[in-house]
Protein backbone atom coordinates (compact mmCIF):
# COMPACT_ATOMS: atom_id res chain seq x y z
CA UNK A 1 0.00 0.00 0.00
CA UNK A 2 2.92 2.52 1.02
CA UNK A 3 5.13 1.36 -2.16
CA UNK A 4 1.80 2.24 -4.34
CA UNK A 5 1.40 5.40 -3.13
CA UNK A 6 5.22 6.32 -3.49
CA UNK A 7 5.14 5.36 -7.31
CA UNK A 8 1.61 7.41 -7.65
CA UNK A 9 4.12 10.23 -5.87
CA UNK A 10 7.05 10.07 -8.22
CA UNK A 11 4.92 9.40 -11.44
CA UNK A 12 3.22 12.61 -10.59
CA UNK A 13 6.09 14.35 -9.70
CA UNK A 14 7.60 13.51 -13.35
CA UNK A 15 4.32 14.68 -14.74
CA UNK A 16 4.25 17.85 -12.36
CA UNK A 17 7.90 18.96 -14.04
CA UNK A 18 7.23 18.48 -17.59
CA UNK A 19 3.69 20.09 -17.23
CA UNK A 20 6.42 23.03 -15.64
CA UNK A 21 7.85 23.43 -18.71
CA UNK A 22 4.90 25.38 -20.18
CA UNK A 23 5.58 28.18 -17.88
CA UNK A 24 9.61 27.79 -18.22
CA UNK A 25 9.69 27.33 -22.06
CA UNK A 26 8.12 31.07 -23.30
CA UNK A 27 10.91 32.40 -19.70
CA UNK A 28 13.59 30.45 -21.49
CA UNK A 29 13.05 32.22 -24.93
CA UNK A 30 13.85 35.45 -23.42
CA UNK A 31 17.00 34.50 -22.04
CA UNK A 32 18.34 32.93 -24.75
CA UNK A 33 17.18 35.70 -26.85
CA UNK A 34 18.91 38.38 -25.09
CA UNK A 35 22.28 36.78 -25.40
CA UNK A 36 21.74 36.32 -29.34
CA UNK A 37 22.81 38.75 -32.57
CA UNK A 38 20.26 40.58 -34.40
CA UNK A 39 19.56 38.21 -36.92
CA UNK A 40 19.50 35.38 -35.12
CA UNK A 41 16.75 36.82 -32.89
CA UNK A 42 14.69 38.44 -35.56
CA UNK A 43 12.93 35.15 -35.46
CA UNK A 44 12.18 34.71 -31.26
CA UNK A 45 12.56 30.68 -31.11
CA UNK A 46 14.20 28.49 -29.00
CA UNK A 47 17.39 27.76 -30.89
CA UNK A 48 20.84 27.88 -28.99
CA UNK A 49 22.96 31.04 -30.22
CA UNK A 50 25.72 30.16 -32.29
CA UNK A 51 27.91 32.25 -30.10
CA UNK A 52 26.83 33.98 -26.86
CA UNK A 53 26.29 38.01 -27.32
CA UNK A 54 26.17 39.21 -23.64
CA UNK A 55 27.68 42.84 -24.71
CA UNK A 56 23.80 43.08 -25.40
CA UNK A 57 22.80 44.00 -21.78
CA UNK A 58 25.71 46.58 -22.14
CA UNK A 59 24.16 48.35 -24.95
CA UNK A 60 21.00 47.79 -23.15
CA UNK A 61 22.10 49.26 -19.83
CA UNK A 62 24.05 52.05 -21.42
CA UNK A 63 21.27 53.38 -22.92
CA UNK A 64 20.41 56.42 -20.49
CA UNK A 65 16.79 56.17 -21.19
CA UNK A 66 17.05 52.36 -19.83
CA UNK A 67 18.78 53.60 -16.74
CA UNK A 68 16.77 56.76 -16.59
CA UNK A 69 13.26 54.88 -16.75
CA UNK A 70 14.99 52.19 -14.19
CA UNK A 71 15.48 54.60 -11.18
CA UNK A 72 12.03 56.57 -12.16
CA UNK A 73 10.22 53.03 -11.46
CA UNK A 74 12.21 53.12 -8.32
CA UNK A 75 11.23 56.05 -7.40
CA UNK A 76 7.24 55.71 -8.29
CA UNK A 77 7.21 52.16 -6.74
CA UNK A 78 9.53 53.00 -3.17
CA UNK A 79 7.61 56.21 -2.77
CA UNK A 80 4.27 54.91 -3.18
CA UNK A 81 4.70 51.69 -1.50
CA UNK A 82 6.04 53.74 1.56
CA UNK A 83 3.27 56.53 1.57
CA UNK A 84 -0.04 53.33 0.95
CA UNK A 85 1.93 51.67 4.13
CA UNK A 86 1.80 54.56 6.53
CA UNK A 87 -1.65 55.63 5.53
CA UNK A 88 -3.39 52.44 5.12
CA UNK A 89 -2.02 50.87 8.68
CA UNK A 90 -3.00 54.40 10.50
CA UNK A 91 -6.52 53.94 8.94
CA UNK A 92 -7.36 50.39 9.41
CA UNK A 93 -5.67 50.65 12.97
CA UNK A 94 -8.74 53.29 13.74
CA UNK A 95 -11.07 51.31 11.91
CA UNK A 96 -10.52 48.17 13.33
CA UNK A 97 -10.77 49.55 16.85
CA UNK A 98 -13.34 51.72 17.03
CA UNK A 99 -15.99 50.16 15.18
CA UNK A 100 -18.92 53.09 14.95
CA UNK A 101 -21.35 53.04 12.39
CA UNK A 102 -19.65 55.68 10.07
CA UNK A 103 -16.75 53.99 10.55
CA UNK A 104 -18.53 50.57 9.17
CA UNK A 105 -19.43 52.29 6.07
CA UNK A 106 -15.91 54.14 5.68
CA UNK A 107 -14.52 50.09 5.47
CA UNK A 108 -17.28 49.32 3.00
CA UNK A 109 -16.07 51.99 0.86
CA UNK A 110 -12.66 50.68 0.85
CA UNK A 111 -13.90 47.35 -0.10
CA UNK A 112 -15.36 48.74 -2.86
CA UNK A 113 -11.88 50.21 -3.88
CA UNK A 114 -10.98 46.58 -3.89
CA UNK A 115 -13.05 45.49 -6.83
CA UNK A 116 -14.36 48.31 -8.93
CA UNK A 117 -12.18 49.89 -11.72
CA UNK A 118 -10.52 53.31 -11.88
CA UNK A 119 -12.19 55.87 -14.28
CA UNK A 120 -9.13 56.79 -16.10
CA UNK A 121 -10.73 59.52 -17.84
CA UNK A 122 -12.28 61.53 -15.05
CA UNK A 123 -9.25 60.55 -12.94
CA UNK A 124 -7.26 62.50 -15.74
CA UNK A 125 -10.03 65.43 -15.62
CA UNK A 126 -9.53 65.94 -12.08
CA UNK A 127 -5.77 65.48 -11.42
CA UNK A 128 -5.02 67.90 -14.84
CA UNK A 129 -7.30 70.75 -12.00
CA UNK A 130 -5.07 70.00 -8.89
CA UNK A 131 -1.94 70.62 -11.37
CA UNK A 132 -0.57 67.09 -10.73
CA UNK A 133 -1.05 65.37 -13.87
CA UNK A 134 2.25 64.44 -15.58
CA UNK A 135 4.76 64.77 -12.68
CA UNK A 136 6.15 62.24 -10.12
CA UNK A 137 4.07 63.25 -7.40
CA UNK A 138 0.64 63.18 -8.54
CA UNK A 139 1.74 59.57 -10.12
CA UNK A 140 2.91 58.35 -6.66
CA UNK A 141 -0.56 59.81 -5.35
CA UNK A 142 -2.51 58.34 -7.64
CA UNK A 143 -0.98 54.98 -7.26
CA UNK A 144 -1.24 55.25 -3.54
CA UNK A 145 -5.49 56.10 -3.79
CA UNK A 146 -5.52 52.54 -5.64
CA UNK A 147 -3.88 50.61 -3.12
CA UNK A 148 -4.82 52.23 -0.46
CA UNK A 149 -7.75 49.35 -0.15
CA UNK A 150 -6.24 46.62 -0.30
CA UNK A 151 -3.73 47.64 2.17
CA UNK A 152 -6.43 48.59 4.81
CA UNK A 153 -7.93 45.66 4.37
CA UNK A 154 -4.72 43.52 5.18
CA UNK A 155 -4.26 45.32 8.08
CA UNK A 156 -7.88 45.75 9.54
CA UNK A 157 -7.82 42.15 9.32
CA UNK A 158 -4.52 41.43 11.53
CA UNK A 159 -4.90 43.88 13.90
CA UNK A 160 -7.60 42.64 15.43
CA UNK A 161 -5.53 39.83 16.86
CA UNK A 162 -3.40 42.84 18.37
CA UNK A 163 -4.43 43.15 22.01
CA UNK A 164 -6.50 46.54 22.96
CA UNK A 165 -4.39 46.22 26.37
CA UNK A 166 -1.43 47.45 24.58
CA UNK A 167 -2.71 50.17 23.31
CA UNK A 168 -3.62 51.27 27.02
CA UNK A 169 -0.63 50.59 28.73
CA UNK A 170 0.69 53.00 25.99
CA UNK A 171 -1.37 55.37 27.16
CA UNK A 172 -0.80 54.81 30.87
CA UNK A 173 3.32 55.25 30.13
CA UNK A 174 2.08 58.70 28.74
CA UNK A 175 1.91 57.72 24.96
CA UNK A 176 -0.48 60.62 23.13
CA UNK A 177 -2.04 60.57 19.51
CA UNK A 178 -0.29 58.77 16.68
CA UNK A 179 2.59 57.89 19.29
CA UNK A 180 0.66 55.05 19.96
CA UNK A 181 0.26 53.71 16.77
CA UNK A 182 3.85 54.43 15.24
CA UNK A 183 6.02 53.32 18.63
CA UNK A 184 3.59 50.10 20.00
CA UNK A 185 1.63 49.18 17.39
CA UNK A 186 2.98 49.65 13.85
CA UNK A 187 5.96 47.30 14.66
CA UNK A 188 4.04 44.52 15.68
CA UNK A 189 2.26 44.58 12.24
CA UNK A 190 5.66 43.93 10.70
CA UNK A 191 4.60 40.67 8.87
CA UNK A 192 1.25 43.04 6.95
CA UNK A 193 4.02 45.59 6.32
CA UNK A 194 6.33 43.23 4.34
CA UNK A 195 3.40 41.81 2.56
CA UNK A 196 2.32 45.07 1.30
CA UNK A 197 5.36 46.03 0.47
CA UNK A 198 6.00 43.50 -1.61
CA UNK A 199 3.18 43.36 -3.31
CA UNK A 200 2.43 46.63 -3.79
CA UNK A 201 5.71 47.43 -5.11
CA UNK A 202 5.28 44.67 -7.76
CA UNK A 203 1.87 45.68 -8.69
CA UNK A 204 3.70 49.52 -8.86
CA UNK A 205 6.56 48.47 -11.30
CA UNK A 206 4.53 46.35 -13.50
CA UNK A 207 1.71 48.68 -14.26
CA UNK A 208 1.64 49.82 -17.87
CA UNK A 209 -1.99 51.40 -17.41
CA UNK A 210 -1.40 54.72 -15.03
CA UNK A 211 1.78 55.82 -17.84
CA UNK A 212 -0.35 54.77 -21.07
CA UNK A 213 -3.34 57.47 -19.55
CA UNK A 214 -1.07 59.94 -17.07
CA UNK A 215 2.38 60.12 -17.43
CA UNK A 216 2.95 61.37 -21.14
CA UNK A 217 6.18 62.70 -20.95
CA UNK A 218 9.08 59.88 -21.82
CA UNK A 219 11.04 61.44 -19.74
CA UNK A 220 9.17 60.09 -16.73
CA UNK A 221 8.55 56.87 -18.46
CA UNK A 222 8.94 53.62 -15.62
CA UNK A 223 10.97 50.54 -16.89
CA UNK A 224 7.57 48.73 -18.21
CA UNK A 225 6.85 51.95 -20.38
CA UNK A 226 10.58 52.11 -22.35
CA UNK A 227 10.11 48.27 -22.76
CA UNK A 228 7.14 49.25 -25.03
CA UNK A 229 8.68 51.90 -26.75
CA UNK A 230 11.86 49.70 -27.16
CA UNK A 231 9.74 46.90 -28.90
CA UNK A 232 8.27 49.62 -31.05
CA UNK A 233 11.68 51.13 -32.17
CA UNK A 234 13.09 47.80 -32.28
CA UNK A 235 10.69 46.07 -33.92
CA UNK A 236 12.79 42.80 -35.53
CA UNK A 237 15.64 43.37 -32.51
CA UNK A 238 14.22 40.79 -30.52
CA UNK A 239 17.56 40.50 -29.01
CA UNK A 240 17.55 44.39 -27.39
CA UNK A 241 14.11 43.98 -26.34
CA UNK A 242 14.82 40.76 -24.43
CA UNK A 243 17.82 41.87 -22.98
CA UNK A 244 15.65 44.89 -21.85
CA UNK A 245 12.96 42.84 -20.51
CA UNK A 246 15.96 40.69 -18.35
CA UNK A 247 16.83 44.23 -16.84
CA UNK A 248 13.10 45.28 -15.82
CA UNK A 249 12.88 41.30 -14.47
CA UNK A 250 15.75 41.00 -12.31
CA UNK A 251 14.40 43.14 -9.44
CA UNK A 252 10.81 41.53 -8.99
CA UNK A 253 12.36 38.23 -9.24
CA UNK A 254 14.49 39.20 -6.40
CA UNK A 255 11.78 40.54 -4.62
CA UNK A 256 9.90 36.90 -5.41
CA UNK A 257 12.48 34.98 -4.42
CA UNK A 258 13.36 36.56 -0.98
CA UNK A 259 9.28 37.67 -0.09
CA UNK A 260 7.94 34.72 -1.55
CA UNK A 261 6.50 33.92 1.70
CA UNK A 262 5.03 37.59 2.09
CA UNK A 263 3.71 37.58 -1.03
CA UNK A 264 1.67 34.47 -0.68
CA UNK A 265 0.36 35.26 2.57
CA UNK A 266 -1.15 38.55 1.70
CA UNK A 267 -2.51 37.22 -1.80
CA UNK A 268 -4.38 34.68 0.26
CA UNK A 269 -5.07 36.76 3.21
CA UNK A 270 -8.85 36.29 3.93
CA UNK A 271 -9.81 34.69 1.27
CA UNK A 272 -9.67 31.26 2.83
CA UNK A 273 -8.56 31.96 6.14
CA UNK A 274 -11.07 32.85 9.36
CA UNK B 1 -11.09 58.01 27.69
CA UNK B 2 -13.45 57.64 25.08
CA UNK B 3 -12.36 55.17 21.97
CA UNK B 4 -13.22 57.90 20.15
CA UNK B 5 -10.28 60.31 21.10
CA UNK B 6 -7.91 57.54 21.12
CA UNK B 7 -8.98 56.25 17.98
CA UNK B 8 -9.38 59.68 15.60
CA UNK B 9 -11.47 59.70 13.08
CA UNK B 10 -8.72 62.15 11.60
CA UNK B 11 -5.97 59.08 11.63
CA UNK B 12 -8.55 57.93 8.77
CA UNK B 13 -8.91 61.23 6.61
CA UNK B 14 -5.43 61.09 4.71
CA UNK B 15 -6.23 57.75 3.45
CA UNK B 16 -9.69 58.17 2.77
CA UNK B 17 -9.28 61.73 1.70
CA UNK B 18 -6.71 60.72 -1.36
CA UNK B 19 -9.21 57.31 -1.81
CA UNK B 20 -11.76 59.58 -2.09
CA UNK B 21 -10.69 61.92 -4.30
CA UNK B 22 -8.62 60.08 -6.58
CA UNK B 23 -11.03 57.11 -6.93
CA UNK B 24 -14.42 57.46 -5.42
CA UNK B 25 -14.88 61.12 -6.71
CA UNK B 26 -13.82 60.00 -10.60
CA UNK B 27 -16.07 57.52 -10.50
CA UNK B 28 -19.23 59.77 -9.72
CA UNK B 29 -18.09 62.67 -11.67
CA UNK B 30 -17.90 60.28 -14.61
CA UNK B 31 -21.59 58.78 -13.85
CA UNK B 32 -22.75 62.77 -14.60
CA UNK B 33 -20.26 63.28 -17.65
CA UNK B 34 -22.17 60.29 -19.08
CA UNK B 35 -24.83 62.13 -19.46
CA UNK B 36 -22.53 65.04 -21.53
CA UNK B 37 -21.39 65.01 -25.01
CA UNK B 38 -17.83 65.83 -23.13
CA UNK B 39 -15.08 65.52 -25.98
CA UNK B 40 -11.85 66.69 -27.10
CA UNK B 41 -13.45 69.07 -29.84
CA UNK B 42 -16.00 71.26 -28.25
CA UNK B 43 -14.99 73.84 -24.84
CA UNK B 44 -18.76 73.57 -23.56
CA UNK B 45 -19.94 70.46 -22.28
CA UNK B 46 -23.89 69.81 -22.61
CA UNK B 47 -25.81 68.02 -20.82
CA UNK B 48 -27.53 65.27 -23.71
CA UNK B 49 -29.29 62.82 -21.48
CA UNK B 50 -29.08 59.12 -22.08
CA UNK B 51 -28.27 59.67 -25.90
CA UNK B 52 -24.86 57.87 -25.36
CA UNK B 53 -26.00 54.48 -23.52
CA UNK B 54 -28.38 54.48 -26.56
CA UNK B 55 -25.67 54.85 -28.79
CA UNK B 56 -23.72 51.99 -26.88
CA UNK B 57 -26.76 49.57 -26.90
CA UNK B 58 -27.50 50.20 -30.03
CA UNK B 59 -23.92 49.63 -31.46
CA UNK B 60 -23.61 46.20 -32.38
CA UNK B 61 -19.88 46.21 -32.68
CA UNK B 62 -20.09 47.36 -28.77
CA UNK B 63 -22.47 44.40 -27.93
CA UNK B 64 -19.84 42.45 -29.77
CA UNK B 65 -16.87 43.77 -27.36
CA UNK B 66 -19.32 43.02 -24.31
CA UNK B 67 -19.63 39.67 -26.02
CA UNK B 68 -15.44 39.30 -25.78
CA UNK B 69 -15.48 40.44 -22.59
CA UNK B 70 -17.93 37.98 -21.17
CA UNK B 71 -16.81 35.25 -23.09
CA UNK B 72 -13.20 36.03 -21.57
CA UNK B 73 -14.40 36.38 -18.33
CA UNK B 74 -16.26 32.98 -18.14
CA UNK B 75 -13.85 30.74 -19.88
CA UNK B 76 -10.31 32.14 -17.82
CA UNK B 77 -12.30 31.79 -14.37
CA UNK B 78 -13.60 28.39 -15.01
CA UNK B 79 -9.85 26.88 -16.35
CA UNK B 80 -8.00 28.85 -14.40
CA UNK B 81 -10.16 26.78 -11.20
CA UNK B 82 -9.95 23.74 -12.94
CA UNK B 83 -6.47 23.68 -13.18
CA UNK B 84 -5.23 25.72 -10.20
CA UNK B 85 -7.42 23.00 -8.03
CA UNK B 86 -5.78 20.19 -10.33
CA UNK B 87 -2.47 21.56 -9.49
CA UNK B 88 -2.81 22.07 -5.60
CA UNK B 89 -4.81 18.47 -5.45
CA UNK B 90 -1.00 16.93 -7.14
CA UNK B 91 0.83 19.98 -5.03
CA UNK B 92 -0.69 19.05 -1.44
CA UNK B 93 0.92 15.42 -1.65
CA UNK B 94 4.20 14.59 -0.57
CA UNK B 95 6.13 15.53 -3.31
CA UNK B 96 9.74 15.76 -2.70
CA UNK B 97 10.32 18.71 -5.09
CA UNK B 98 7.06 20.59 -4.34
CA UNK B 99 7.92 24.00 -3.17
CA UNK B 100 10.12 24.01 -6.26
CA UNK B 101 7.03 23.50 -8.05
CA UNK B 102 5.27 25.78 -6.53
CA UNK B 103 7.26 28.48 -7.32
CA UNK B 104 7.52 27.38 -10.90
CA UNK B 105 3.68 27.38 -11.24
CA UNK B 106 3.20 30.92 -9.71
CA UNK B 107 6.08 32.62 -11.01
CA UNK B 108 4.24 33.70 -14.44
CA UNK B 109 1.81 35.90 -11.42
CA UNK B 110 4.73 37.95 -10.88
CA UNK B 111 5.69 39.09 -14.77
CA UNK B 112 4.58 42.26 -15.83
CA UNK B 113 1.37 41.95 -18.32
CA UNK B 114 3.06 43.67 -21.37
CA UNK B 115 6.21 41.32 -21.44
CA UNK B 116 3.67 38.13 -21.27
CA UNK B 117 1.55 39.68 -24.05
CA UNK B 118 4.49 40.70 -26.55
CA UNK B 119 5.84 37.00 -26.01
CA UNK B 120 3.04 35.19 -26.39
CA UNK B 121 2.40 37.25 -29.84
CA UNK B 122 5.56 35.99 -30.47
CA UNK B 123 5.08 32.16 -29.69
CA UNK B 124 1.64 32.60 -31.28
CA UNK B 125 3.11 34.19 -34.64
CA UNK B 126 1.30 32.22 -37.64
CA UNK B 127 4.92 32.04 -39.86
CA UNK B 128 7.47 31.38 -37.60
CA UNK B 129 6.08 31.15 -33.87
CA UNK B 130 7.16 28.20 -31.55
CA UNK B 131 3.64 26.63 -30.81
CA UNK B 132 3.29 25.91 -34.54
CA UNK B 133 6.46 24.73 -35.39
CA UNK B 134 6.19 22.34 -32.37
CA UNK B 135 3.04 21.05 -34.03
CA UNK B 136 4.62 20.74 -37.18
CA UNK B 137 7.35 19.11 -35.53
CA UNK B 138 5.38 16.14 -33.86
CA UNK B 139 3.81 15.65 -36.74
CA UNK B 140 0.56 17.90 -36.26
CA UNK B 141 1.56 20.25 -38.55
CA UNK B 142 -2.46 20.58 -39.64
CA UNK B 143 -3.27 21.47 -36.31
CA UNK B 144 -1.09 24.64 -36.64
CA UNK B 145 -3.41 28.10 -36.98
CA UNK B 146 -3.34 31.82 -37.40
CA UNK B 147 -3.83 31.74 -33.32
CA UNK B 148 -4.03 35.28 -33.32
CA UNK B 149 -4.30 36.79 -36.63
CA UNK B 150 -7.67 34.57 -37.13
CA UNK B 151 -10.33 36.62 -35.88
CA UNK B 152 -12.55 33.36 -34.85
CA UNK B 153 -9.48 31.78 -32.75
CA UNK B 154 -7.91 35.29 -30.91
CA UNK B 155 -10.01 35.27 -27.89
CA UNK B 156 -9.24 31.19 -27.13
CA UNK B 157 -6.03 32.07 -27.44
CA UNK B 158 -6.14 35.39 -25.39
CA UNK B 159 -7.99 32.91 -22.52
CA UNK B 160 -5.06 30.75 -23.09
CA UNK B 161 -2.37 33.11 -21.96
CA UNK B 162 -4.18 33.97 -19.20
CA UNK B 163 -4.70 30.30 -17.80
CA UNK B 164 -1.05 30.23 -18.22
CA UNK B 165 -0.32 33.61 -15.91
CA UNK B 166 -3.08 32.62 -13.23
CA UNK B 167 -3.98 29.31 -12.88
CA UNK B 168 -0.68 29.06 -10.44
CA UNK B 169 -2.82 32.16 -8.63
CA UNK B 170 -5.85 29.77 -8.03
CA UNK B 171 -3.32 26.92 -6.92
CA UNK B 172 -1.96 29.43 -4.07
CA UNK B 173 -5.84 29.83 -3.28
CA UNK B 174 -6.93 26.47 -2.96
CA UNK B 175 -3.69 25.04 -1.16
CA UNK B 176 -4.41 27.24 1.87
CA UNK B 177 -7.86 25.67 1.38
CA UNK B 178 -7.08 22.29 1.38
CA UNK B 179 -4.85 23.19 4.69
CA UNK B 180 -8.31 23.21 6.53
CA UNK B 181 -9.19 19.58 5.32
CA UNK B 182 -8.19 17.75 8.83
CA UNK B 183 -5.96 14.61 8.18
CA UNK B 184 -8.55 12.31 10.10
CA UNK B 185 -11.30 12.68 8.05
CA UNK B 186 -9.12 11.14 5.01
CA UNK B 187 -8.56 8.33 7.34
CA UNK B 188 -12.05 7.78 8.05
CA UNK B 189 -12.77 8.27 4.16
CA UNK B 190 -9.97 5.57 3.92
CA UNK B 191 -11.39 2.88 6.49
CA UNK B 192 -15.25 3.38 5.10
CA UNK B 193 -13.35 2.10 1.90
CA UNK B 194 -14.23 5.32 -0.22
CA UNK B 195 -12.39 5.17 -3.23
CA UNK B 196 -10.64 8.67 -4.30
CA UNK B 197 -13.29 10.31 -6.45
CA UNK B 198 -15.82 9.59 -3.17
CA UNK B 199 -13.04 11.08 -0.78
CA UNK B 200 -12.27 14.26 -3.00
CA UNK B 201 -16.52 15.13 -3.08
CA UNK B 202 -17.41 14.02 0.51
CA UNK B 203 -14.49 15.37 2.32
CA UNK B 204 -12.33 17.37 0.33
CA UNK B 205 -14.81 19.70 -1.68
CA UNK B 206 -16.91 21.00 1.17
CA UNK B 207 -13.87 22.38 3.31
CA UNK B 208 -12.47 24.10 0.13
CA UNK B 209 -16.23 25.94 -0.77
CA UNK B 210 -14.76 28.98 0.55
CA UNK B 211 -11.60 28.74 -1.99
CA UNK B 212 -13.96 28.15 -4.79
CA UNK B 213 -16.11 30.85 -4.43
CA UNK B 214 -13.49 33.51 -3.54
CA UNK B 215 -11.67 31.93 -6.65
CA UNK B 216 -14.45 32.64 -9.07
CA UNK B 217 -15.42 35.66 -7.69
CA UNK B 218 -11.95 37.09 -8.26
CA UNK B 219 -11.29 35.38 -11.07
CA UNK B 220 -14.74 37.04 -12.54
CA UNK B 221 -13.67 40.69 -11.57
CA UNK B 222 -9.76 40.43 -12.49
CA UNK B 223 -11.86 38.95 -16.27
CA UNK B 224 -13.98 41.88 -16.59
CA UNK B 225 -11.07 44.10 -16.10
CA UNK B 226 -8.86 42.59 -18.48
CA UNK B 227 -6.74 45.19 -20.44
CA UNK B 228 -2.61 45.50 -20.70
CA UNK B 229 -2.53 41.66 -22.27
CA UNK B 230 -4.38 41.81 -24.78
CA UNK B 231 -3.34 45.36 -25.11
CA UNK B 232 -0.14 44.04 -25.90
CA UNK B 233 -1.23 41.10 -27.99
CA UNK B 234 -3.39 42.27 -30.33
CA UNK B 235 -5.03 45.70 -29.19
CA UNK B 236 -7.86 44.34 -29.90
CA UNK B 237 -7.17 43.21 -33.51
CA UNK B 238 -7.51 41.71 -35.77
CA UNK B 239 -9.87 44.39 -36.75
CA UNK B 240 -11.80 44.47 -33.42
CA UNK B 241 -12.32 40.45 -33.13
CA UNK B 242 -10.30 40.49 -29.56
CA UNK B 243 -11.49 44.02 -28.33
CA UNK B 244 -12.39 44.31 -24.39
CA UNK B 245 -14.33 47.06 -22.86
CA UNK B 246 -11.17 47.94 -21.39
CA UNK B 247 -10.04 48.51 -25.03
CA UNK B 248 -12.65 50.53 -26.16
CA UNK B 249 -12.58 52.90 -23.33
CA UNK B 250 -9.09 53.37 -23.76
CA UNK B 251 -9.35 54.10 -27.76
CA UNK B 252 -12.60 56.04 -27.03
CA UNK B 253 -10.16 58.85 -24.81
CA UNK B 254 -7.59 58.39 -27.38
CA UNK B 255 -10.57 59.78 -30.08
CA UNK B 256 -11.19 62.58 -27.27
CA UNK B 257 -14.62 60.87 -27.00
CA UNK B 258 -14.67 61.64 -23.24
CA UNK B 259 -18.36 61.34 -22.50
CA UNK B 260 -19.03 58.23 -24.38
CA UNK B 261 -16.10 56.31 -22.77
CA UNK B 262 -17.20 57.70 -19.68
CA UNK B 263 -20.40 55.93 -19.87
CA UNK B 264 -18.39 52.93 -20.76
CA UNK B 265 -16.57 53.28 -17.61
CA UNK B 266 -19.76 53.53 -15.65
CA UNK B 267 -21.26 50.71 -17.07
CA UNK B 268 -18.33 48.36 -16.10
CA UNK B 269 -17.90 50.52 -12.23
CA UNK B 270 -21.60 49.40 -11.79
CA UNK B 271 -21.22 45.79 -13.13
CA UNK B 272 -18.30 45.37 -10.87
CA UNK B 273 -19.80 47.06 -7.84
CA UNK B 274 -22.75 44.25 -8.14
CA UNK B 275 -20.55 41.65 -7.94
CA UNK B 276 -18.22 43.70 -4.78
CA UNK B 277 -21.60 43.50 -2.96
CA UNK B 278 -21.17 39.82 -2.58
CA UNK B 279 -17.37 40.05 -2.32
CA UNK B 280 -17.66 42.74 0.37
CA UNK B 281 -20.35 40.10 1.99
CA UNK B 282 -18.18 37.19 1.93
CA UNK B 283 -15.02 39.38 3.63
CA UNK B 284 -17.80 40.98 5.98
CA UNK B 285 -19.46 37.47 7.42
CA UNK B 286 -15.49 35.84 7.91
CA UNK B 287 -14.76 39.30 9.80
CA UNK B 288 -17.90 38.74 12.22
CA UNK B 289 -16.87 34.79 12.43
CA UNK B 290 -12.89 36.04 13.30
CA UNK B 291 -14.20 38.34 15.58
CA UNK B 292 -16.23 35.65 17.65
Amino acid sequence: MKRRARMTNLSLEILMWLISLLILIPLAMILLNSVKNVKESAIMSLKLPTEFHFENFSQVLSDDKVVRSFFNSLLLSAGSTVLTIVLSGLAAYVLSRNRSKGNRLLYMLFLLGLVAPLNYITTVKVMQLLGIINTFGGAILLYTALFIPFTVFLYYGFIGSVPRELDEAAMIDGCRGLGIFFRIIFPLLKPVTMTALVLNFLNCWNDFIIPLYFLNSSRKWGMVMLMYNYFSRYVSSWNLVSASMIVNMVPIVLLYIFGQKYLISGMTAGAVKG
Amino acid sequence: MKPNQIYSKWFVMPAFLLFFILFLMPSILGMYTSFTNWNAMSENMRFIGLTNYVKIFGDSAILRVFGNNIYYAVWTSLLKGVFGLLLALVLNRALKTRNVLRMIFFLPMIISNLIVGLVFQQIFHPAHGILNEFLKLIGLGSLARGWIIDPGLVMGSSVAIEVWKAAGFNMVIFLAGLQSVPAEMYEACDIDGGNAWRQFVNVTLPFILPSIVINMLLNIISGLKVFDVIFALTNGGPGRSSEVISITIFNEFSYGNYGYATALSTLLFLALSLISISVIRFYMRKGERAME
